[in-house]
């Protein structure tokens, strides 16, 4: 299998607090590979491990062939990312934004000019594209945060949470694009704590918990690992989640 | 009612326990939380002596003209003095915290607690300011003052016009601070009002040079100009003050006037200054309330702030694509951000002032004919160095902008590089301004000399800028400059960084002083100056390398400082 990232017991602490212990991930190219976890399980330290955000404190990844840690622009070529935070200039218009990414991917004018174009009309961008990023709504910022990441059209997208606080019509049209990216050939590593999106979107999953990545493999393989049991039901068994401890309120009432 | 202000009064308070506590305890926020608690220590052991101090010298004062044996001049004066004072800081300060507004409006708007009630609070509240409440005790002591004299008539009108004055103050507080807010919804308009205020202010401030010396020169006949005879003292006439129409209409001399009626005789009667006072409370109370019914009507609507959507794609000579992009991003965050507006546009008024002030009172000798670019150097000098605390964060003010540089190709000596660029293309506006003022005061002098100017000011710039980068890098601090109240450079680089900038304008500009000094000779002081700049560069080559390579070990610290993590 050719694959587009793998890691060999890669390792993160934080002091005494170890956020991501030793994982193996093996992601395919042309996957849209879902990262799933529980809050504060170690999804988003893996992510910047693997975007160059942090360096990791052990293990080894190799992305698009490459050894991020060795060669880090020559991986960022190569890659678009999303992070948790969408990581933007306040103080720039989505166009000024994708301008700067481009520049600095070494683009040349007419080509960022016109995927410019092309991506803020997808994203519904171009009429407010004289606004700064400072007065967007989050899911205006996640739009442009996902085409700056799309701008330099990158081989590997990594997407940290992209649906989080975002409404039913610009999910739908991440999702499309989504979609329309792993035709064409792209890998995507996805990371969420939402089952029904990596459920719909994903055809290889990991299960990451307290650091640890519990299971890998592609998703219709976990389903029928375990007949009739749904996806929810294997994820809450593998990170131990105990789902009827909610205490009873008396005090509310209709 | 009591009971919602007592929840008031708990949450104001946790709020400023809260304000004093750090989220991490390492050696930056320890720093940073004691010196916190330093400005509000020496706050407090400042204004509390003085408000005593008021409040003694208002009860022996008052005592003593109703007994007739103290003179009410000095107290009129102090009194007139210290209130303007007051109303100032209570009228501007909500424009200078960048709206003032209460951030809880939408919270507060929530409760069940009724608009009538929390107008009420808002107004009350603003009697809480520090200024006001130094100012209270005076007040108050000043009519018991006057009643241990003996004067109860006088002391009822003294009283009631302390009733007036504060409730006058509090709703000037309350205007301003809900009209501001109302104004910070258009962001734009916010910004341009503040950097107008604060360009009034700085200019303000050499206004009494100027006045005062055209004041003198007036009053000075041309013989005795001629002869050279000294110049009076500048006196500032603050009892002229009172006699104008338009400073009728302030509450502090309002206040003054329905003591002085009170005082003057018993025919005379203080009423009609009194009823001033409270229609002027009454008039700022309804424009505060409008403004709270507005705030109210649509707590979380803001104006978006539209830009022209440029988006160059220039590349800039001499540089790569990707430092020639985060050199115009540095620029526009400079161009865009309230504290960049503020630092290029005041940085160049000291020079417009002091130009103007020499052309009524020329340089002695030689100076005289080079007084243009004796302005330009010292404009050009002033500008760089208020530009030190971007200089001294000039990464972590990217905020989340800095990680997007770190997610793309961008490789840390054109990170460097083009931070540099940007931050010299920022600081090239208050230097050419400064260059136009002086040129347009005082056009005098060699153009060779003119040109050493900005010559000399790029080769203290250049040299300067590895070590700006390095202390940026190895002590960044969370610096918003999109607001004024987001932070601040770490103050060991900003000093570090404004020693290293004197130290490089003092060998680069001296250099090309000294040679023309002692030479005379404007082309040998451009030359000199051109030098500089060669050797500046050189010193760029060997520092960028060093950096970049402390850059690229602290990439993880800087993006999580630089978004305040």
């Amino acid at each position: 299998m050719d694959l587009a990232l793998t890691t060999t017991g890669l390792r993160r602490t934080f002091g005494d607090f170890v956020a991501v212990d030793g994982i193996d991930l093996a992601v395919p190219k042309g996957s849209l590979y879902g990262f799933l976890g529980p809050n504060g399980a170690g999804k988003s330290t893996t992510i910047k491990c693997l975007t160059g955000l942090l360096r990791p404190s052990g293990g080894q990844m190799r992305i698009l062939g490459l050894d991020p840690v060795e060669s880090p622009e020559a991986v960022k070529r190569q890659v678009g990312v999303v992070p948790e935070d969408l990581a933007l200039f306040e103080h720039l218009t989505a166009k000024e934004t994708l301008a700067f990414v481009g520049q600095v991917h070494g683009l040349d004018r007419e080509t960022i000019r016109s995927r410019t174009a092309e991506l803020l009309a997808l994203m519904d961008l171009d009429a407010t594209s004289g606004q700064l990023v400072a007065d967007y709504s989050h899911g205006m910022r996640t739009k442009t945060s996902l085409a700056a990441a799309l701008l330099p059209a990158p081989k590997l997208l990594f997407l940290d949470e992209p649906f989080e606080g975002i409404d039913a019509i610009a999910s739908r049209q991440i999702k499309d694009l989504l979609h329309a990216f792993v035709l064409r050939g792209g890998t995507i590593f996805l990371t969420s704590h939402i089952l029904e999106v990596v459920e719909r979107l994903c055809d290889q999953i990991g299960i990451i918990h307290k650091g640890r990545l519990v299971a890998q493999g592609p998703i219709e393989a976990l389903r029928t690992g375990i007949a009739g049991e749904t996806l929810e039901a294997r994820f809450l068994k593998l990170v131990g989640a105990d789902a009827g401890g909610a205490s009873t309120l008396e005090w509310l009432s209709g | 009612m009591i009971r919602i202000l007592r929840a008031f009064a708990v949450f104001r308070w946790r709020l400023f326990i809260n304000s004093l506590r750090g989220r991490r305890r390492d050696s930056l926020e320890q720093i940073s939380r004691i010196s916190r608690l330093l400005v509000i220590a020496i706050v407090s052991s400042t204004l509390v002596p003085a408000s005593i101090l008021f409040a003694f010298l208002a009860i022996v004062g008052g005592r003593g003209l109703a007994q007739g044996t103290a003179s009410a001049l000095p107290l009129l004066m102090g009194a007139r003095g210290a209130l303007f004072m007051v109303m100032l800081f209570v009228a501007i300060s909500p424009i200078l915290r960048f709206g003032g507004i209460p951030s809880s409006v939408t919270r507060l708007a929530l409760l069940p607690i009724s608009r009538r009630v929390l107008f009420g609070m808002e107004i009350v509240s603003q009697l809480a300011d520090p200024w006001i409440l130094a100012l209270t005790p005076a007040l108050l002591a000043f009519p018991a003052g006057l009643a241990a004299g003996g004067d109860a008539r006088a002391a009822c009108w003294a009283l009631l016009a302390a009733l007036g004055i504060l409730g006058a103050l509090a709703t000037l507080g309350s205007a301003a601070s809900l009209l501001g807010a109302l104004l910070f919804r258009n962001r734009r308009l916010g910004e341009y009002t503040m950097i107008v205020v604060l360009v009034a202010i700085m200019a303000g401030a050499y206004v009494p040079m100027l006045f005062g010396r055209n004041a003198a020169s007036r009053g000075r006949s041309s013989t005795e100009r001629a002869a050279g005879a000294p110049r009076p003292g500048i006196t500032i006439p603050l009892s002229s003050l009172s006699s104008s129409r338009w400073a009728r209409l302030l509450p502090s001399e309002a206040y003054v006037r329905a003591l002085e009626d009170a005082l003057r005789s018993r025919t005379e009667s203080p009423a009609l200054p009194l009823a001033s006072l409270a229609g002027l409370a009454v008039v700022l109370g309804g424009a505060a309330r409008w403004a709270f019914g507005r705030l109210f009507d649509a707590p979380g609507e803001r104006r978006n702030r539209a830009t022209r959507a440029t988006a160059a794609i220039r590349a800039i000579p001499g540089v790569t694509p990707a430092a020639s992009a985060v050199a115009w991003t540095t620029m526009r965050l400079m161009l865009r951000s309230v504290r960049g507006r503020v630092m290029i546009f005041t940085a160049p008024i000291p020079v417009l002032m002091i130009g103007l002030y020499w052309r009524t009172t020329p340089l002695a000798g030689s100076h005289a004919s080079i007084a243009g670019v004796i302005g330009a150097a010292l404009g050009t000098t002033m500008s760089l160095l208020a530009l030190q605390s971007v200089l001294a964060d000039q990464f972590a003010i990217d905020r989340a902008g800095l990680t997007l540089t770190f997610l793309t190709p961008v490789a840390d000596r054109d990170l460097v590089a083009g931070k540099a660029v940007g931050c010299g293309l920022a600081a090239a506006i208050p230097v050419s301004l400064s260059i136009l003022f002086s040129a347009a005061l005082h056009p005098g002098g060699s153009l060779l000399l003119w040109a050493a100017v900005p010559v000399a000011a790029t080769a203290a710039f250049v040299a300067q800028s590895p070590v700006a980068a390095f202390l940026s890098a190895a002590f960044p601090a969370s610096y918003d400059l999109m607001t004024l109240k987001g932070g601040n450079a770490h103050p060991l680089a900003a000093i570090l960084c404004s020693l290293s900038t004197a130290l490089s304008l003092g060998v680069f500009g001296g250099l090309g002083a000294l040679v023309y000094v002692l030479m005379d000779s404007p082309v040998l002081a451009l030359c000199a100056a051109g030098g500089g700049l060669a050797l500046a560069c050189g010193i760029a080559w060997l520092g960028y390398p060093t950096v970049a390579r402390v850059i690229g070990r602290r990439r993880e610290n800087l993006a999580m400082i630089a978004q305040g993590r």
